[in-house]
């Protein structure tokens, strides 16, 4: 077990850092780690070495900060790699983990202004509405609302869908191909309805994805879904690989 | 093994060897690659040297570890196709999102595990570390980014005026060195309470933390912590199999 040395030339922040990590191999995931005022009594360090230590733990991702709460043993990070097309489910059984789908509701809706330029339908045309919580390994991950053009998946229902992936859905029920999508990411602060959904606190951050599914070319390349997912700030990174293809050498 | 360069280290070597086998098509791509256990058995080498071989050929793109399943031989033909690497404050500009660029500090400091590991160097030697600040227009600063180049072939960054110039222009026009490939982490995150100062948060303190390590030929030009406030820069991705 480590404990402070003062006469050490390693920072006390980063020897304090050091110790904290130790401890927290042995929490529990969401648990919460002693307060700044009991860090400091406990290893009689100043208030601003332990928040330079705790500022340590949160850059590399073993605590969690929750303003106005404390601090919280964090998950460990979902890396998700941005460069094929891909689907929840899928994601989550390549990282070991069960996927489930919560509907929570399932409306044929008529397309409001938003959505019909979204999709790009014709004004008046109706959509599905379809909200999940997705979960991996029974721990909610993600708010999903789907949006489908209607007249292109007819005779859906949340029977059908609870008990089949939605994509395969589309792929084999209604012969839709698709292996293209852009997707815009952007961080956002939970509300209250979503703390509730994601069992986590209201405010905590979380990126709001928005993707647009595009069909191959024997559907024009035309829109097929367009979905706003909330995924939890605490599980979700992304990874992109850049390259300039220009100067590859072989 | 190679023994064209045997004042090599070992791990280095492992490395050259690794990636012989992944050129002759002996590893084929998207294979996944011997364990650390197997290849410390079979080269007879020590379990570090075989990890930081490992992560050298990471490095230079040849191998990928995917969480929880193992390293595998990178299908380079599927990385993001970009036809420029682009330089951020580039891109910011054109979104008409950037106006102005401050300069916080440009020093030399002691690398620590993370940014050693990252640039390549020994932990503790000396780095440079560029801090910038990037402000939408009337003087609002929207985005930190702290930069770290090691201090062979960077020194120059000490003298050189980054306000009025972009770093990527600089380092392209007047140094030859042009970023040719970067991996980019960013999730979203709640802002220190520092940053908070700094950019102006009021109330809201979450944004994006962008992640990234560039290249030239393989060879880790920087690492740069980018974090922007709010909901001030968003990703567009494109996901094509």
């Amino acid at each position: 077990m480590k404990i402070i040395d003062r006469s050490s030339t390693v920072p006390l922040y980063i020897q304090l850092s050091e110790i904290l990590i130790e401890k927290i191999q042995d929490l529990d995931i969401g648990s919460q780690i002693d307060t700044e005022r009991e860090i400091c009594e406990k290893y009689n360090v100043s208030r601003t070495t332990t928040r330079l230590a705790l500022d340590e733990l949160a850059n590399d991702e073993y605590i969690t900060k929750v303003h106005g709460k404390g601090n919280f043993v964090a998950n460990k990070y979902i890396e998700q790699k941005l460069i094929e097309f891909y689907s929840f489910s899928e994601e989550m059984r390549r990282l070991k983990k069960t996927p489930k789908s919560q509907y929570i509701s399932v409306k044929v809706q008529y397309a409001d202004n938003k959505i019909t330029k979204k999709l790009n339908v014709t004004s008046g045309d109706r959509v599905y509405c379809i909200k999940r919580l997705r979960l991996g390994d029974d721990i909610p991950m993600m708010i999903e609302t789907t949006y489908l053009p209607y007249n292109m998946f007819k005779g859906m229902s949340q029977d059908v869908l609870e008990t089949n992936s939605l994509y395969d859905l589309m792929r084999k029920d209604y012969g839709v191909n698709f292996d293209y999508a852009e997707q815009i990411f952007r961080p956002i602060l939970i509300n209250k309805e979503e703390s509730i959904l994601l069992d986590t606190n209201v405010g905590m951050p979380a990126l709001k994805i928005e993707r647009y599914t595009y069909g191959k070319e024997n559907l024009g390349n035309r829109i097929v879904e367009y979905s706003i997912g909330v995924a939890r700030g605490d599980v979700f990174k992304y990874r992109i690989c850049l390259e300039n293809k220009n100067n590859i050498k072989k | 093994m190679n023994k064209i360069n045997d004042s090599a280290p070992l791990y280095y070597k492992l490395s050259e060897e690794i990636n012989r086998k992944i050129e002759e098509g002996i590893w084929p791509v998207g294979t996944k690659i011997p364990s650390e256990r197997e290849l410390v058995e079979k080269y007879n080498l020590s379990r570090i040297t075989v990890r930081n071989a490992i992560a050298e050929s990471v490095r230079q793109g040849k191998l990928e570890k995917v969480q929880g399943k193992g390293t595998f031989v990178l299908n380079r033909s599927i990385v993001q196709n970009l036809t420029n690497v682009y330089s951020f404050s580039e891109e910011m500009k054109k979104q008409g999102k950037i106006s102005e660029t401050k300069v916080v500090c440009c020093v030399v400091v002691d690398a620590s595990e993370a940014i050693a590991k990252n640039l390549n160097v020994e932990p503790d030697s000396s780095v440079i570390f560029l801090e910038r600040l990037r402000y939408a227009d009337k003087g609002k600063p929207i985005i930190i980014e702290k930069t770290y180049f090691p201090y062979e072939e960077y020194e120059f960054l000490l003298t050189t005026d980054l306000e009025k110039v972009s770093l990527y222009k600089t380092l392209e026009q007047k140094h030859g060195i042009k970023i040719d490939r970067a991996i980019e982490t960013f999730k979203a995150c709640e802002l220190r309470p520092s940053e908070c100062r700094v950019l102006k948060c009021g109330n809201n303190h979450y944004g994006l933390m962008i992640k990234r390590m560039s290249y030239m030929n393989d060879k880790p030009v920087c690492y740069s912590t980018i974090v922007s406030k709010n909901d001030v820069f968003e990703f567009t991705i494109e996901l094509k199999t």
